[in-house]
């Protein structure tokens, strides 16, 4: 042990302090970092203010953490009406539980309910947030927070894994039509920025649809992100595909088995395993394009800082949400990177065989 | 799909005193390349064919032709009273009768051995589980390799791979099996153990062609040795004459090289 601290000393004095110049820079360094740590555990600690019920409570030089803990509800819900707040949390409820099934033995084809989640998610969500069958409206206008963020980044996500799987397999097809309409999509959508598509989903396709016919700006929303979304996932599971030996194609269809059925059993498998951690990075990623909906004046976490700190009660509060927003985000990209590479580890115990001779 | 499979377990009845494999003036080409010149071959049910020839011979295309891995431009392929043509639904029906063993195994490598056993037989022989890992456990009794069939390809050697894709083929209860040079990846020690396996396959009557260099394999299950160079098939003569007569000056000298190396 004491070997050890001795040795890392050791290191410290020969990376850091080897040279007058290089130890007069760490030491500035040092002094630096140590008075923003300071200064932010003074603000968001030691003078922060933890309860109250307007922002005359706030100090300065001090967080006034009672904005969040007044506003929580907000941040959480959006302004969702909140007697209606547990039908939003029967939603969750719901979604959660249709994950059980992924992790049952007797469940041996997990791909149906990947397709029954395709299927309800939309229902369920249709049925109990936006009301519906005896329950009362309400509408998306109110969604917001926390939820919005969720509802966006999980239909995204469920969708465009897979068409980007289908256009992945589309730009690899030997029909040379299926090819090139799957490269124009890729490359399309690759190629506009994702404000263009929110605008364009906002403001433009209602201008085109016919009179009479309306669809909720949440779902051309999610149909726009899905279309962006699965163009670059298309491009992650070809990679994939590019890695998985010829061989295995040859040995599966040497056993008889055609298209279909080959990619299932076989081949997606292995592609998965290979781009966990590739999926993983583009889910994050997406889940934080998804604040980008404010900027069509949809409140979602990040979106809702601004309203809830124009409350005349609460003025200036923007710096605490944003950072509360911030933290938020954090925990949850931070909890999938996290996952995946769980993921990662686990499968990839397991390397492929069969090199292409 | 019923009629279709009725159409191939009919078929070995019908073809019962037929070839089971016939090829009439076959050629192939990549692209200007031409592999495969007026190939002509026949083999009976239970027959014992050994290829060999120098490497760009044609010789994997030959067999990987015969359950369509490859597309012939020209000529006739029959195998088991069914033509290869651009119909692919009679090609998957061919292929599922038709075992191929690969130089490079080319195991599944996220299913277990067993996994890898059963799959097809499942999902393409429509067997339960059940009567699937039963002929499974069978297949790797066989090819001695019973105690890994929960392991991962990767935690074989070579040789046991090959073994176990050896099984997987034979667990599809094929009436032709194909080997593409099935040992020339292995280290020199485990290439006896599948090539015992494959001898064992032969005194059971399978109906084999095999490319490979393994010349002493040849000399003991071949009931035909085919020499094929640029293309084409150079000579075809039983083991014995092969080996101690060949006809060919290119065989002779092919044969001399090949004893050179062992």
């Amino acid at each position: 042990m004491n070997n050890k601290l001795y040795g890392r000393i050791k290191s410290i004095r020969h990376d850091y302090f080897n040279t007058p110049v290089n130890a007069v820079l760490s030491l500035v360094m040092i002094f630096l970092l140590a008075k923003v740590a300071i200064w932010f555990v003074n603000w968001a600690f030691i003078h922060a203010v933890w309860t109250g019920e307007t922002s005359e409570v706030a100090r300065p030089g001090g967080a006034t953490w009672a904005f969040i803990i007044k506003k929580f509800r907000f941040f959480l819900f959006g302004f969702y009406p909140k007697q209606h707040i547990w039908r939003i949390l029967v939603t969750l409820v719901l979604m959660g539980a249709s994950f059980v099934p992924y992790f049952m033995k007797r469940v041996s084809h997990k791909v149906l309910v990947f397709v029954a989640h395709m299927v309800l998610w939309p229902f369920v969500i249709g049925l109990f947030l936006a009301g519906g069958l005896g329950l009362e409206k309400v509408s998306t206008n109110n969604w917001g927070g926390l939820t919005l963020t969720f509802i966006l980044s999980a239909l995204g996500l469920l969708y465009s894994f897979p068409i980007g799987i289908l256009l992945a397999l589309g730009r690899r097809s030997e029909q040379r039509i299926i090819r090139i309409l799957s490269t124009v999509y890729i490359e399309f959508f690759r190629g506009i920025p994702l404000i263009t598509i929110l605008f364009m989903s906002s403001v433009v396709v209602p201008f085109f649809l016919p009179s009479g016919v309306a669809i909720d700006k949440i779902i051309r929303v999610v149909i726009g992100m899905t279309f962006f979304q699965s163009a670059y996932l298309a491009e992650v599971i070809r990679g994939g595909l590019q890695a998985v030996p010829e061989g295995q194609y040859e040995a599966a269809d040497s056993l008889g088995f055609k298209f279909g059925l080959q990619q299932y059993l076989i081949i997606m498998p292995q592609v998965l395993k290979i781009t966990i951690a590739n999926i993983g990075g583009i889910s994050i990623s997406f889940i934080k394009d998804t604040t980008l909906v404010l900027i069509i004046g949809m409140f979602d976490l990040l979106g809702i800082v601004k309203p809830l700190a124009s409350d005349s009660n609460w003025l200036g509060m923007e710096p605490e949400g944003l950072i509360f927003a911030g933290l938020v985000y954090w925990v949850i990209c931070f909890a999938i990177s996290r996952l995946t590479y769980k993921i990662e580890v686990k499968v990839n115990t397991l390397p492929a065989t069969g090199v292409k001779a | 799909m019923t009629a279709a499979e009725e159409k191939t377990s009919e078929a070995p009845a019908n073809t019962a005193e037929a070839p089971i494999i016939e090829i009439k003036d076959l050629n192939k080409w990549y692209d200007d390349f031409h592999v495969l010149i007026d190939v002509n071959l026949t083999v009976n049910r239970g027959e014992k064919i050994v290829i060999c020839g120098p490497s760009g011979s044609g010789k994997s295309t030959l067999i990987r032709c015969i359950n369509r891995l490859e597309k012939h431009q020209k000529g006739d392929i029959v195998v088991m009273g069914h033509e290869l043509t651009e119909n692919t639904k009679d090609v998957s029906l061919i292929r599922r009768e038709v075992g191929m063993v690969f130089q490079s195994f080319n195991l599944f490598p996220h299913l277990t051995i067993l996994q890898n056993l059963t799959l097809a037989p499942i999902w393409i022989r429509k067997m339960s589980q059940r009567d699937a890992e039963k002929i499974a456990w069978k297949y790797l009794k066989r090819v001695n390799i019973a105690e890994h069939a929960l392991k991962f390809p990767s935690q074989l050697s070579g040789g046991q791979q090959q073994r176990a894709a050896i099984a997987r083929s034979l667990c599809m209860q094929p009436k032709i099996m194909l080997f593409d040079e099935p040992t020339s990846a292995l280290d020199p020690e485990m290439v006896n153990e599948v090539l015992d396996v494959m001898v064992k396959l032969a005194e059971e009557g399978m109906t084999m062609l095999c490319v490979t260099h393994e010349m002493g394999f040849a000399r003991r299950v071949a009931d035909q040795v085919i020499f094929m160079d640029e293309g084409k098939i150079v000579e075809s003569q039983s083991p014995e004459k092969f080996f101690s007569e060949p006809e060919n000056e290119r065989t002779r000298k092919f044969l001399k090289q090949i004893h050179a190396i062992s």
